[in-house]
C-alpha cells in the first residue's frame, strides 16, 4: 500500500478515517486491557504481588515477540528498526517507566488500599494530556470548543474513576499513608510519562509492533531485576516461582492478554495523540466493574448509596469518553501535530517519505507491507512462534482452576465483546493501515 | 509535512534529502557513525531527559517505599 506524499497530504477523509480509527482503538484497548484483569482474579491472595506481576510482564514478553511474528514477521520489526534505530532506546525506556509504575501501585495499594491507590495513579490521563500539549503540540491550534471537549473528558473520567473506585473497594489500607500516597502518585507520574516515548515512536512513524518489541525488553528486565531484589535474590524468587507452579498460568494469560489491549492502546495514540488515547483507554475501569459485577458477583449486599456511586461513576466516565471521542483533531491541530514531527525527523534526520507515509498509516515506499509480507515468515519467526506456543502449553498443564463462582453466561458474553472488538479493530486496522 | 496543504508540502519536499542546516545531526555514511549520530540527536533532545528524569524519580520513590 505504498503512496506518493502529496497524495496523503491533502487527503483530509484519510485523517477522519484515521481518526475514527484511532478512536475505536482506544475503546478496544479499555475493553481488553479490563479483560486482562480477569484471569489475575484466580489467583490467590496468598501469591506475592511481585510474581503476579513478573508472569504478567513475562506474558505480555512472549506475547510481544510472537504476535509481531505472527503479523508481520521479524523481518518487518528489524526494517522498521532500522529506519529510526534511536526509538529502540526509547521504546526500552517506555518498558523501565511501566516495570517501576506497576511496581509502585503494589506498594500504594498495600499502604492506602486500592480504593485510594487506584485513582490516584489513573490520574495518569491528566499527566498524558500535559506531556501531549507541551511536548507533541496535541490540541494546539484546535478549537476552544474541542480543547474543552478533550480536557474536560479527561477530568470527568478522573471523576468518574474516583466514585467507582471509592465505591468498588473498601479495603483499608495497613501501611503508611503517606508512602502510599507518593507510591500511587508515583505511579501515575511513570504512567503518564510512559507515553513519551509512545508518541515520540508514532509522529516519527514507527509501527506499534515495532516498538513494543524493544517496549518488553525494558520491561522483562526491569521486572525482574525488581523481583529478584525484593524476592531476596534468584534462588528465592526461582522458589518462589516453582512453589507457584499452579497459578503462574493465570497471570501469564493476563499479560498475553493485556498486550492486546496494549496494542490498540497504541494504534490509538498513533492516530489520535496522547490527549486523547489514554483517557479512552483509562475507561477500562468501567468494563473491569462490569467483570466484577457480573462475572465474579462482587459488590452484592451493598447499600443503596454505593450502587449510586457505581451508576453515577460510570455515566461519567461514559460521558467523558464519548466527549473525547467527539473532540477529533481539527485541520488545524494536524498542522502542529506536523510541526512536532519534522522536529523530530530533522533531529533524528529520518527520511521524510517514511515519517509522511508511516504517520498516515502507510508503507514507506522503500519497505514492504505487511499485506505483501503476509505468508512470508522466516525460520526466526516460526521459532518464536513454536516457543511461545510450547511455554503456552506448559504453564496450561500445570494450571489448576480455583474453587470460585464464576457466572459463565456473562463471562461468554463479555468475551464475546472482546473478540467482536478484536475482529472488528484487527480488520479495521488491515484495511486502512496494514498494521501500520 | 504531514498534514500540511499541498503548497505547503511542496515546498516542504524540496527540501530532500532533508538535511536541514539547523539539524544536529551530521550525515555519515557508516554504521558507526551513523549510530554516533543518533547518540548524539538522543543527547541533545530535550524531550529525552523528561522520561529519563521521571524514571530516576521513580528509582528513588522505590527505595523509598519499600
Amino acid at each position: 500500500m505504498s503512496i506518493t506524499p502529496a497524495e496523503t497530504l491533502t487527503d483530509r477523509s484519510r485523517q477522519q478515517t484515521l481518526q475514527r480509527l484511532g478512536i475505536f482503538c482506544g475503546f478496544a484497548a479499555a475493553l481488553w486491557l479490563a479483560g486482562a484483569e480477569a484471569p489475575t482474579k484466580l489467583v490467590t491472595v496468598s501469591v506475592s504481588p511481585l510474581v503476579i506481576s513478573f508472569m504478567m510482564v513475562f506474558g505480555a514478553f512472549v506475547s510481544r515477540w510472537s504476535l509481531p511474528a505472527l503479523l508481520s514477521g521479524t523481518r518487518d520489526t528489524v526494517s522498521d528498526a532500522r529506519h529510526v534505530p534511536h526509538l529502540i532506546l526509547w521504546g526500552v525506556m517506555a518498558g523501565c517507566l511501566w516495570a517501576i509504575g506497576n511496581t509502585l501501585t503494589i506498594f500504594a495499594v498495600r499502604d492506602i488500599g486500592l480504593s485510594l491507590a487506584f485513582p490516584l495513579w489513573n490520574a495518569n490521563s491528566l499527566v498524558g494530556v500535559l506531556w501531549g500539549i507541551l511536548l507533541f503540540k496535541e490540541l494546539h491550534g484546535a478549537s476552544w470548543f474541542r480543547k474543552l471537549g478533550v480536557i474536560g473528558g479527561a477530568v470527568v473520567i478522573f471523576i468518574g474513576a474516583l466514585f467507582i473506585s471509592a465505591a468498588s473497594t473498601s479495603q483499608a489500607g495497613h501501611g503508611n499513608a503517606l508512602r502510599g500516597v507518593l507510591a500511587a502518585c508515583g505511579a501515575s507520574l511513570m504512567f503518564g510519562s510512559m507515553y513519551i516515548p509512545y508518541r515520540k515512536a508514532y509522529i516519527t512513524g514507527m509501527n506499534p509492533l515495532t516498538f513494543l518489541t524493544f517496549f518488553t525488553l525494558g520491561e522483562i528486565v526491569t521486572v525482574t531485576f525488581i523481583a529478584t531484589a525484593f524476592l531476596g535474590g534468584v534462588g528465592p524468587f526461582a522458589h518462589q516461582l516453582s512453589l507457584d507452579r499452579h497459578i503462574l498460568f493465570w497471570p501469564f494469560l493476563g499479560g498475553f492478554m493485556w498486550v492486546i489491549g496494549d496494542l490498540f492502546q497504541n494504534y490509538a495514540t498513533k492516530y489520535v495523540g496522547i490527549s486523547r488515547a489514554i483517557p479512552l483507554s483509562n475507561t477500562n475501569q468501567l468494563w473491569g466493574l462490569l467483570w466484577a459485577v457480573f462475572v465474579f458477583s462482587e459488590l452484592r449486599g451493598l447499600t443503596g448509596n454505593i450502587y449510586l456511586q457505581v451508576v453515577g461513576g460510570s455515566l461519567l466516565m461514559a460521558a467523558g469518553a464519548v466527549s473525547i471521542a467527539c473532540s477529533s483533531a481539527s485541520a488545524k491541530e494536524y498542522v502542529s501535530w506536523q510541526e512536532a514531527a519534522q522536529r523530530e525527523a530533522r533531529l533524528y534526520n529520518i527520511s521524510p517519505s517514511y515519517v509522511v507515509a508511516r504517520m498516515q498509516g502507510c508503507d514507506s515506499e522503500a519497505q514492504s507491507s505487511p499485506r505483501s509480507s503476509f505468508g512470508r515468515r522466516s525460520g526466526i519467526d516460526l521459532l518464536i512462534i513454536t516457543v511461545a506456543t510450547c511455554i503456552f502449553v506448559a504453564l496450561g498443564a500445570m494450571v489448576r482452576i480455583p474453587v470460585m463462582e464464576i457466572h459463565f453466561v456473562w463471562l461468554a458474553v463479555l468475551t464475546l465483546a472482546m473478540l467482536l472488538a478484536l475482529v472488528a479493530g484487527a480488520i479495521a486496522l488491515w484495511r486502512v493501515t496494514g498494521f501500520n | 509535512m504531514v498534514y500540511s496543504s499541498r503548497g505547503a508540502a511542496e515546498v516542504y519536499y524540496r527540501k530532500e534529502p532533508f538535511l536541514h542546516s539547523s539539524s544536529l545531526v551530521s550525515m555519515n555514511p557508516s554504521q558507526t557513525g551513523h549510530s554516533r549520530s543518533c547518540l548524539i540527536a538522543i543527547l541533545t533532545d530535550i524531550q529525552f531527559w523528561i522520561p529519563f528524569a521521571v524514571l530516576l524519580v521513580g528509582i528513588v520513590l522505590l527505595k523509598f517505599v519499600v
